[in-house]
């Protein structure tokens, strides 16, 4: 099939080759009967009926550049005195029809371009007899070489054959007719092709498609063409070619063409015909591209008009979802295109993009699908993203956002909500009210809770990210009026603990440290209301007051309250979560410690959190390493504590000190001690009966411990603690003890060189060398306080 | 002064707890810290969760030239709770600080640094930033980079430190936030200690211009 | 001429037969039935026909005669039937008594306004000749030449001239509406019309338009019709669909036509036709012939 295709054309294209030569060979010797008459010979090959139109197409290129020629040497005719009104008459004495009017075509350039005859006439002339041809490929052809040859000789503003009776309507009227005709002899190709395949049928039209388009772009090139031609004449003359034939190849294919070649603002002008016609072309066009398009075209220049085009717009698009038979993706991907649109358009107009998704999600109701297919949740995440990476937070003023967030699976919901939360926190916006909450909190439900969806646990790193991000949104959250602000709080508390343990311990601590920030801005609301109580206008208060501006109202949430909720709260996560919990617990006591003066109740709570930490630590941890950091935290933050009335703080640091002595490892016990020992040196309650227990109990663990010559560097750190009290005035260190101990790690050290084993314990030595050294030092700048120690 | 005139660069940073107490670093400090400007990242611990450390090294030249230690609310449990490193001739020591009781003292501070046998001892905890000569030694403390919340400090001033090193010799700057703008701060000092010197604060402004001329 | 010269009793004198002429006559090629052309001079009914006729003796012998005469002489001729043949015309003039040629001669003749009422025609199977004949009459072999010539007559336009208009088909299948412009034309004329395609279930793949002669050959139940194609011309390529309106501009000069002749001399009558033919994928072809009238305006 093939090669016979390639056979015919190589025949035909012999033929051509040979008659043109003849042709020529006359012009040359000045026989134009002989000359027209190969030429007609050449042209009867454009008769064929079995060329491929590709073939053709070939063969037609052949032809053409003879046919050049053949109109130069017209026009050379015309200078030795010929007619060409004879000429274009006696070229249609040619029996056959298609050499007939090619020549006539070509002729009938020669006779506009000489001026012997309108343009108009001859272009009217032309347009009626090639209407002889009514086979589709010849005629295709036929008319295409009509336009390309006639290309400059239209009637134009402003060009040469221009005039009083002629002007650029007659061409536009001239082209658009042929451009109908060249539509129904396109749309014809499909029934007439030699092909069975319906396949190859549509591929044989689509290579003719060009030919067709070259309507539009001669329309496109004609210079005269003003909008207001276009509006009248040209726009609606191809919507009605289009509409009438019912092709979809030829809708698809030509409404591109026209939305591709008119200018922009054209497209502004006619928005409601061109739309108009858009929404009654064949339900089967692949409308989305059309539309994409289009719209790519008005978003440069919707701005420039003075009213908002995107009602119109969605008009004709929601009708467009009615009336084609489109997949439920082609309708997401345009209104894509159109959300592109509103916001490049109208980036202000928040409705319009509301709307946008409240069709998207309509079309989705619509679709009756189970599931969407992966391709439309690609889409609905666009739908979704698009306004939030460029209107951000807005989107929560937008209530079918959340709407089609529903329609997306659960791990894109998750993706969606999460990019929500980190372009609220990237956008710092402070989250001040309920209405903002809950929407953000319905915006981002799939954060917050598991989903039934939910088959399997989200990865861990994800999910950590996830809730990292939530945790980070609390931070966000403050009103001014501390009431209002606390029942922001609790919104949050309330999603907070829906989540689950395991988002609480990302989440919780945030939320903690958040009412720590809370107790603090009520204390000082509180002490400035105390204040101005206390103080008479007159007070030397009054300054300080105006300062820091009108004094705010006394909230009616007290700090006790806030307290009891973050007990509750730390109650909840005890379990999973011991050592979080336990570090909180401290620096709740923490916050007492600032702010219990005013409300002397509170020393109950820090007692709590202290004996709380404590039950934690005992019944919560297990691994060693960790016991041993938690009750170094304990100890050291009790040792700060001041809240505390002295029988209380007996009885904590009492506690803590057994729960040193009962560490599971010797070393251990030692060093916890070592810092516990700050509990008795207390600044309100210094216990020093406790503190000498507690270095004896050091200095006896250390020294049994030395069968491991490293611990050597416990008794260095508790050589060190004996200075640092000794230099604050601690009275039950003296410089004996601080001799006695350094005579002590010397003996050690010793006898460790005479087992051989100093090298083990280099760095202790050194620390050991490093404190003597510092000790110096102290006693050089301080002989007073030092003469008694013994530095060598 | 760029950078080979003032050796490695060297950025001191911690206590941003990211995310339990806040969200980000100012943006002020986001426009200056920005990935590979850094020889070294130093962060005595409570940067938060394990993406903040990732953040933090990506601002030093080599993963392997960050060094973190752990604080009492890192998330990052396989931390150290002290290291050392050596950076010029100076041998630096890390500990969060949650640890030395009392918290901030420097004497305690000192066992540790004895302990650790280090010329600079750097440690967070506090959130006051601060660089301080003690017996012969150095400590330095970032303050918060976020200037977040603490029970010991009501202050929200944000601040990291910059070192340069060159063999004997520092130049600190410390960042600090005041209000919408920052301030720079410029300390020198050597290793011995004999000599340190505090010069006028640079304004913020001008110090950055400085910095963009010389690159 | 051989064989009777062989003989001794071929001709002896030789005849060039030559027709007045002025710059304005105007002249045509005469076809015959074989192609032979010659050129010939047009005359008009009613004209003088004069001329000379040169008379050469072979050997510069004298021969004998009795008498010398020129005919013009019209007649209708049958191809096929002699004896169908019909001297319509025929004037004599005598040129020379009887008597002897002893050198070579020159003779004037002249006919004054001679009817001519029929054009020159060269048909299917008749023709209509026009010519001199000289004869040199001898007792024992007339010596003949004949020079034919051209009766053209053009005549006045027709009074009336309606439009032909025509809705044919096939039922069910085809069903189209054609016009001409007009029914009668001259010569040189052009056909301008137009093919509507009201109905199409058939598939066209092409149309033409031929020029069809008819000619019949004596009357009444005696007569006998044949006609012959002149030309075909290509209107239509392709198959139309319903609603197709097909232009027809068909130029006539080039065509060997002559105008209508009805009933001449009782003997014969040429009409023509335009047919308009479809030709279907498969070869079929179906057509419609319309008769035209045909006249002559000018020369």
């Amino acid at each position: 099939m093939e090669a016979d295709q390639e056979r015919y054309l190589e025949e035909a294209v012999t033929v051509v080759r040979e008659q043109a030569y003849f042709m020529k060979q006359n012009l040359d010797q000045n026989s134009l009967r002989e000359a027209l008459k190969h030429s007609s010979n050449m042209l009867q090959e454009l008769r064929t009926d079995l060329l491929s139109p590709r073939n053709y197409f070939s063969l037609y290129m052949t032809v053409f550049d003879e046919l050049i020629f053949l109109e130069s040497h017209f026009l050379e005719e015309r200078k030795n005195g010929r007619k060409m009104a004879d000429l274009y008459e006696s070229v249609q004495h040619a029996s056959h029809i298609i050499p007939r009017l090619y020549l006539m075509i070509t002729v009938g350039s020669a006779y506009i371009k000489t001026k012997e005859a309108k343009a108009s006439y001859v272009l009217k002339d032309l347009l009626d007899m090639v209407k002889g041809v009514q086979h589709p490929i010849r005629g295709l052809f036929l008319r295409f070489y009509m336009l390309k040859t006639m290309k400059d000789l239209l009637p134009d503003r402003d060009n040469e054959f221009e005039d009083d009776e002629n002007d650029v309507t007659d061409s536009i009227e001239f082209i658009l007719r042929n451009f109908k005709e060249m539509n129904r002899l396109w749309i014809r190709l499909q029934y007439m092709s030699s092909q069975k395949d319906d396949y190859k049928k549509e591929e044989e039209r689509e290579e003719l498609k060009t030919t067709v388009g070259e309507n539009i772009e001669r329309l496109r090139n004609l210079e005269g063409l003003t909008a207001d031609l276009y509006q009248k004449q040209v726009l609606p003359n191809i919507l009605e070619t289009l509409i009438v034939c019912e092709d979809v190849m030829s809708h698809q294919f030509l409404i591109e063409c026209v939305i591709n070649s008119f200018p922009d603002e054209y497209h502004l002008l006619t928005l409601q015909p061109l739309l108009e016609g858009i929404s009654k072309l064949h339900k089967d066009v692949d409308i989305k591209t059309t539309i994409i398009t289009l719209l790519d075209r008005l978003s440069e220049v919707a701005g420039t008009s003075e009213v908002s085009i995107f009602k119109v717009v969605q008009k004709y698009v929601e009708e467009v979802f009615i009336r084609f038979n489109s997949k439920i993706e082609s309708n997401l991907v345009i209104q894509v295109s159109l959300l592109n649109f509103a916001i490049k358009c109208y980036p202000g107009e928040l409705e319009y993009i509301n709307s946008i998704l409240e069709s998207s999600v309509n079309l989705i109701k619509k679709s009756r699908l189970e599931k969407l297919s992966p391709e439309s949740m690609r889409l609905l995440v666009k739908l979704l993203s698009i306004p939030l990476d460029t209107l951000s937070l807005k989107i929560l003023e937008m209530p079918q956002y959340p709407q089609l967030l529903k329609y997306m699976a659960y791990g894109g919901r998750r993706t969606v909500s999460l990019r929500i939360v980190k372009a609220v926190f990237k956008s710092k916006r402070k989250l001040d009210n309920q209405d903002i909450i809950n929407q953000l909190l319905s915006f981002i439900e799939p954060l917050l809770k598991d989903d039934e969806e939910m088959e399997e646990e989200p990865e861990s790193y994800e999910f950590e990210e996830e809730q990292q991000s939530v945790s980070k949104l609390i931070h966000l959250i403050y009103n001014e009026d501390l009431d209002v602000y606390y029942e922001l709080l609790q919104l949050i508390k309330k999603e907070i603990t829906q989540g689950g343990e395991k988002r609480m311990r990302y989440t919780l601590p945030s939320f903690i440290f958040n009412l720590f920030k809370y107790i603090y801005l009520l204390d000082d609301c509180i002490s400035l209301n105390s204040k101005a109580e206390a103080g008479s206008p007159t007070d030397v208060y009054e300054e300080e007051v105006e300062d820091l501006g009108p004094i705010p109202k006394l909230p009616s949430v007290t700090i006790p309250k806030v307290f009891n909720q973050i007990n509750e709260l730390l109650q909840e996560i005890t379990t999973p979560y011991p050592d979080i919990t336990l570090r909180l617990y401290c620096q709740a006591a923490q916050v007492i410690d600032r702010v219990y003066n005013k409300e002397e109740q509170l020393e109950e709570f820090a007692y709590d959190f202290i004996s709380d930490s404590l039950t934690v630590f005992q019944d919560e941890l297990s691994d060693s390493d960790e016991k041993l950091r938690a009750i170094k935290l304990i100890v050291s933050t009790l040792s700060h504590l001041e809240c505390f009335d002295q029988q209380n703080y007996e009885t904590l640091s009492d506690n803590a000190a057994q729960y040193c002595n009962k560490l599971l490892k010797k070393p251990d016990q030692c060093d916890s001690l070592i810092v516990a020992s700050h509990m008795f040196v207390h600044k309100k309650y210094e216990n020093g009966e406790s503190l000498r227990k507690c270095f004896a109990r050091c200095l006896k663990i250390a020294n049994s411990a030395m069968k491991d010559p490293e611990n050597l560097s416990l008794l260095i750190r508790i050589l060190n603690k004996y200075i640092n009290y000794f230099m604050t005035g601690v009275e039950q260190i003296t410089a004996g003890d601080i001799n006695k101990l350094i005579e002590l790690i010397n003996e050690h050290i010793k006898q460790i060189t005479e087992d051989g084993k100093r090298d083990k314990v280099k760095a202790c030595i050194k620390f050991f060398e490093n404190t003597i050294e510092a000790l110096r030092k102290k006693k050089k700048e301080n002989q007073a306080t030092f003469e008694n120690i013994i530095v060598e | 002064m760029s950078a080979h005139q003032l050796g490695e660069f060297v950025l001191v940073i911690g206590d941003l707890n990211i995310p339990h107490r806040e969200i980000e670093i100012p943006d002020k400090f986001k426009d200056l810290l920005l990935p590979n400007k850094m020889q070294y990242v130093l962060c005595p611990g409570n940067f938060g969760s394990k993406e903040t450390m990732e953040w933090l090294q990506s601002l030093g030249s080599a993963k392997s030239n960050s060094h973190f230690v752990k604080g009492d609310f890192d998330e990052v449990t396989t931390l150290p709770e002290t290291k050392t490193v050596q950076i010029g001739n100076f041998k630096i020591g890390l500990i969060h600080g949650h640890q030395v009781v009392p918290w901030g003292d420097l004497e305690s501070l000192s066992s540790v640094q004895r302990e650790l046998d280090c010329d600079i001892l750097v440690s967070g905890q506090t959130h006051k930033n601060q660089i301080s000569t003690y017996d012969g030694k150095y400590f330095i403390n970032p303050g918060s980079a976020t200037g977040c919340y603490s029970a010991l400090n009501s202050s929200s001033t944000a601040s990291f430190i910059l070192m340069a090193v060159q063999g004997d010799n520092v130049t600190a700057f410390i960042y600090e936030t005041k209000g919408e703008d920052f301030n720079v701060s410029r300390i020198d000092f050597t290793k011995n200690g004999e000599s340190h010197k505090v010069e006028a604060e640079v304004k913020p402004s001008e110090e950055t211009k400085d910095d963009d001329d010389d690159e | 001429m051989i064989l009777t010269s062989l003989l001794g009793l071929g001709a002896s004198a030789d005849i060039e037969i030559e027709l007045d002429n002025n710059e304005s006559r105007k002249t045509t090629m005469i076809k015959d039935r074989n192609d032979n052309q010659k050129m010939a001079y047009i005359y008009q009914d009613k004209e003088s026909i004069s001329g000379r006729c040169a008379i050469y003796l072979k050997n510069s012998k004298s021969i004998d005669h009795q008498g010398i005469r020129v005919d013009l002489i019209g007649m209708i001729e049958n191809f096929y039937d002699k004896s169908q043949n019909l001297k319509f015309l025929t004037l004599s003039r005598e040129l020379e008594p009887p008597g002897t040629l002893s050198e070579n001669t020159t003779c004037e003749f002249n006919f004054n306004n001679v009817e001519m009422e029929y054009e020159s025609y060269c048909g299917i199977c008749v023709r209509v000749r026009y010519f001199i004949q000289i004869s040199i009459n001898r007792s024992y072999g007339t010596i003949k030449e004949d020079h034919e010539f051209v009766v053209f007559n053009p005549s006045t336009e027709p009074d009336t001239n309606h439009k032909l208009r025509m809705e044919v088909g096939i039922e069910e299948c085809l069903h189209i509406e054609f016009e001409y412009q007009s029914s009668k034309y001259t010569l040189k004329d052009v056909v301008v019309g137009k093919v509507h395609f009201n109905l199409v279930r058939i598939k066209i793949k092409q149309m033409e338009l031929a020029i069809v002669r008819k000619e019949t050959v004596g009357s009444g139940q005696a007569s006998e019709t044949q006609k012959e194609t002149l030309s075909k011309y290509e209107v239509m390529d392709g198959a139309p669909v319903k609603g197709e309106e097909i232009p027809i501009r068909y130029y006539l000069a080039g065509i060997d036509l002559t105008p209508t002749y009805l009933n001449v001399s009782k003997r014969f009558s040429t009409k023509y036709y335009l047919s308009l033919i479809l030709i279907d994928s498969e070869d079929r072809r179906y057509f419609k012939e319309q008769e035209i009238v045909l006249w002559r305006d000018k020369l």
